[in-house]
């Protein structure tokens, strides 16, 4: 049994719904009144992906509120793929994920020098009356930025919450195995947990962080 | 207090807080000083008395060796004198709203779900508190205290606030709910004041005799401080309050309002001695705010609070416009935002109507704050945690004096432009942990720990965490009366205090951030608080500021922050090019476009002249 670790982290604009995100996809869970982030908050699931492969799944939710962001960039580092979050019901939130995505290509890229694989969450689509923002204008973004695809997602309704990381995490896997061509002194085959986590972890498929 | 309850035997009663107390006075510099070593004895013969022996130590270390002590009890002094001076006054103001309320209450107990019936259950627990202040001298001026603040604030303002703001929502304050919940269980013989007389038959001998007599004549009274009820008006666009989740954390539960235990009683017959004392006793209440259990209520709150901060009441500049405050858009905006989610930090049991409009008064006191000092203090997520908790203590304009005098006091390093001087702060955990436990130092730096896990605890002064009401005010009362370092120093207790947990979290650094981020509700606070004190006394701040580990980190933090100022500034220069290049262009654009223009001008003008003169000149030479 081999066991893959994967750092995922959650970035946007404070309110959009990271903190219930995280905890709808982790804890199955849904609440209206979370308390903000402050500084990061820190989840995990074990997936169990195929018979011979589990997946422990590092989340990393951090806060959405511009002066803390100077402390959690460190976070940014060694992450394996990015979810970029947005209200459908601000267009300001809309926008600036543009701004997240960029700040993050900056700071971070794989081993290989590629960009993070990033997806893009269009969240609260339950919402239809308050929506500001549609799809085209998504699409074009998503475009536009490199963004490895988009989703409308309801953490409330628990709308494509699962598919969405069940799509990043078969990138992610994706990924792993071209870089584990990439760097063949880190190719393992080793049924150490341990071992193996802390090379994912770390240097072969982790990401160059300048932060 | 919780444990020590337990053991307490009519007859012999144990030795309280072990012999000693530490208390680390509070100073605006490190350097100024700290310590004072007392010890509380209990005497068995005499349970009420409460001996305090200062003779363990040298003199000198009793009093605050730095002159900040003098400045403090020197300008506290009007305070007290105004306090002494208008109590008197305003007993009788009280005692008729007490009268009225007391007539009206019972038709509204009834129903207690309506805001109007609520603010009568909460008026209706004032009749029971003064109701106990009358057979208490503990509690006497407490509820006078609360008048002459609103009252030296402004007599008209009150009047103007309540035609602002739905009047039932006024005044209500944290253990006003609590007793309201009661009041439905029990009848108005509950509450501390009975425990008084049950617990200790001297708080006979202390009582008055100021009952119902006065509690008929004055309706009028009521009518004015509180008009028929309207409907909430709220001034700042809040959300509607989300739908009550079921799964309440229950730590933010509401306990039963547990009966006070004589030991409670005595110190509150302490504080209350302290503040009786001319000048009022500050070291003394200092002391008490930092020994166990704090400040044990809110109304004792209200009149310690402003005294440890040296705050002035009088003359707190008036509330803003709404204009003024809206004018502040993106800190307005984010405030709203923040106020929006802060439904999790008020009782449970609170009305959602009521709950409204003290989150309309939240946003009012944070942008209070931000407007006074002109935009200089820079809003974070986190401060309007610290504003709530004041104003579940206090009413808005104590509050305003409170949070401000924090805002450029203990907590400016938080209100910067940016969060470098937060994290120089954060830094100190590091070499206090270290200093007691250097393999659990080692374990969490190999690990790449950071410092962002404690970034809540010390912003906020643990109001984020600790769910439970009661333990946020007790560490507030610990913080107040302490050195304005003592929120890290707190920070390194409770990392310490879960050391077994950090190691059991293995070389992860994910695992050991969430350990240290959820707060056990089995938490020791008292302990904790006792910890954090010892290490303070042990490593001062002077200490630890000079320990190579700080100064190394410090680097770490410079250069952090050095590097995205600089990155930043470099962003700015590459945009200001741009942008200086594009009005280059502009401006070449605009020049060849005006050349062209004129050129051609001038050419069609020659032009013009020319077949004008030619045409002129034609006919006349034709003819």
């Amino acid at each position: 049994m081999t066991e893959v670790l994967f750092k995922v982290i959650i970035i946007g604009d404070p309110t959009v719904g990271k903190t219930s995100f995280v905890q709808k996809y982790v804890n199955d869970s849904f609440r209206r009144d979370y308390k903000m982030t402050i500084g990061v908050d820190f989840a995990l699931k074990v997936i169990k992906w195929s018979e011979k492969c589990n997946i422990k799944l590092q989340l990393w939710d951090i806060a959405g509120q511009e002066r803390f962001t100077s402390m959690t960039r460190v976070y940014y580092k060694d992450a394996h793929a990015c979810l970029v979050m947005f209200d459908l019901t601000q267009k300001g939130t809309f926008q600036n994920s543009v701004k997240w995505k960029k700040d993050l290509d900056q700071k971070c890229t794989l081993m290989d020098g590629s960009p993070v694989p990033c997806l893009l969450l269009a969240n609260k689509c339950d919402d239809i009356e308050r929506r500001e923002v549609t799809q085209d204008e998504i699409e074009d973004m998503c475009k536009e930025h490199d963004f490895l695809g988009w989703s409308e997602t309801s953490v409330k309704d628990g709308i494509m919450i699962e598919e969405s990381m069940g799509f990043l995490i078969e990138e992610m896997m994706a990924k792993h195995a071209e870089l584990e061509g990439f760097s063949e002194s880190f190719q393992t085959n080793t049924s150490s947990a341990l071992k193996l986590g802390k090379e994912e972890g770390g240097k072969p498929s982790g990401s160059n962080c300048q932060c | 207090m919780a444990e020590s309850e337990g053991s307490m035997k009519p007859e012999v009663l144990p030795v309280i807080d072990k012999g000693f107390d530490k208390i680390y006075n509070d100073s605006e510099s490190p350097e100024s000083g700290l310590i004072t070593h007392t010890s509380q004895f209990e005497s068995e013969a005499s349970p009420s008395i409460y001996v305090e022996k200062s003779c363990f130590l040298p003199q000198n270390t009793i009093s605050c060796p730095s002159d900040m002590d003098d400045l403090g009890r020197k300008d506290l002094t009007p305070l007290d004198q105004r306090v002494e001076t208008t109590i008197e006054r305003d007993k009788s103001l009280d005692q008729q709203v007490v009268s009225s309320n007391h007539k009206r209450h019972p038709e509204t107990s009834k129903n207690p779900v309506s805001l109007e019936s609520l603010s009568s259950e909460v008026l209706s627990d004032n009749v029971r508190n003064s109701e106990r202040n009358d057979q208490s001298d503990i509690q006497v001026s407490e509820r006078s205290e609360t008048s002459v603040n609103s009252d030296i604030c402004d007599g008209a303002k009150i009047d103007e606030h309540e035609k602002q703001i739905c009047p039932a929502c006024e005044d209500i304050c944290l253990e006003d709910f609590e007793m309201a919940e009661l009041s439905d269980s029990h009848d108005s013989t509950t509450g501390d004041a009975q425990v008084v007389s049950e617990e200790s038959g001297q708080s006979k001998e202390i009582s008055r005799g100021h009952g119902g007599d006065s509690n008929e004549d004055n309706d009028d009274s009521f009518r004015q401080r509180s008009p028929s009820p309207a409907p909430c008006v709220l001034r700042h666009r809040l959300d509607p309050e989300p739908p009550r989740s079921g799964d309440t954390d229950s730590a933010t539960r509401l306990e039963e309002t547990k009966p006070k235990t004589s030991k409670e009683i005595r110190k509150l017959a302490e504080i209350q001695k302290a503040l009786d004392a001319d000048p009022v006793d500050v070291e003394s209440l200092r002391r008490l705010a930092i020994s166990p259990g704090g400040l044990i209520n809110k109304h004792m709150r209200q009149r310690v609070w402003p005294l440890l901060m040296n705050v002035n009441t009088n003359n707190i500049p008036p509330k803003p416009e709404q204009e003024e405050m809206e004018a502040m858009t993106k800190t307005y905006n984010q405030v709203v935002m923040d106020v929006n989610r802060s439904s999790s930090r008020f009782p449970p049991g609170i009305d959602d109507q009521v709950r409204m409009s003290m989150k309309d008064k939240l946003v009012d006191l944070i942008m209070r704050v931000m407007i006074h000092h002109n935009g200089q203090l820079k809003y974070y997520q986190g401060f309007h945690d610290v504003c709530v908790t004041f104003l579940l203590c206090m009413d808005e304009d104590m509050s305003f004096a409170m949070v401000n005098k924090l805002a450029i006091g203990y907590m400016r390093e938080y209100l910067d432009e940016t969060m470098e001087r937060t994290s120089l702060l954060l830094s100190y955990i590091y070499p206090l942990v270290h200093r007691c436990n250097p393999e659990l130092c080692e374990h969490m730096q190999r690990n790449d720990l950071g410092t962002i896990f404690a970034l809540s605890w010390v912003i906020t002064w643990f109001s984020h965490v600790l769910g439970d009401i009661r333990r946020i005010l007790r560490v507030f009362d610990f913080f107040l009366a302490s050195h304005r370092m003592m929120p890290v120093y707190l920070s390194a207790a409770f990392v310490l205090h879960r050391e077994s947990d950090i190691f059991d979290a293995g070389d992860e650094m994910g695992y050991i951030h969430k350990c240290l981020s959820v707060i056990p509700p089995d938490l020791p606070l008292e302990s904790l608080l006792e910890r954090a004190g010892d290490l303070f006394l042990q490593y001062p701040p002077t200490e630890i500021s000079q320990d190579p580990m700080l100064i190394r980190l410090n680097n770490q933090v410079f250069e952090h922050f050095n590097h995205i100022e600089r990155r930043n500034a470099r962003r700015l220069a590459q945009q200001q090019e741009a942008s200086h290049l594009r009005s280059r262009v502009f401006v070449r654009i605009t020049l060849w476009t005006v050349t062209a223009v004129v050129g051609v001008a001038v050419a069609v003008l020659y032009h013009t002249y020319s077949s004008e003169q030619w045409t002129a000149i034609g006919p006349w030479n034709s003819s």
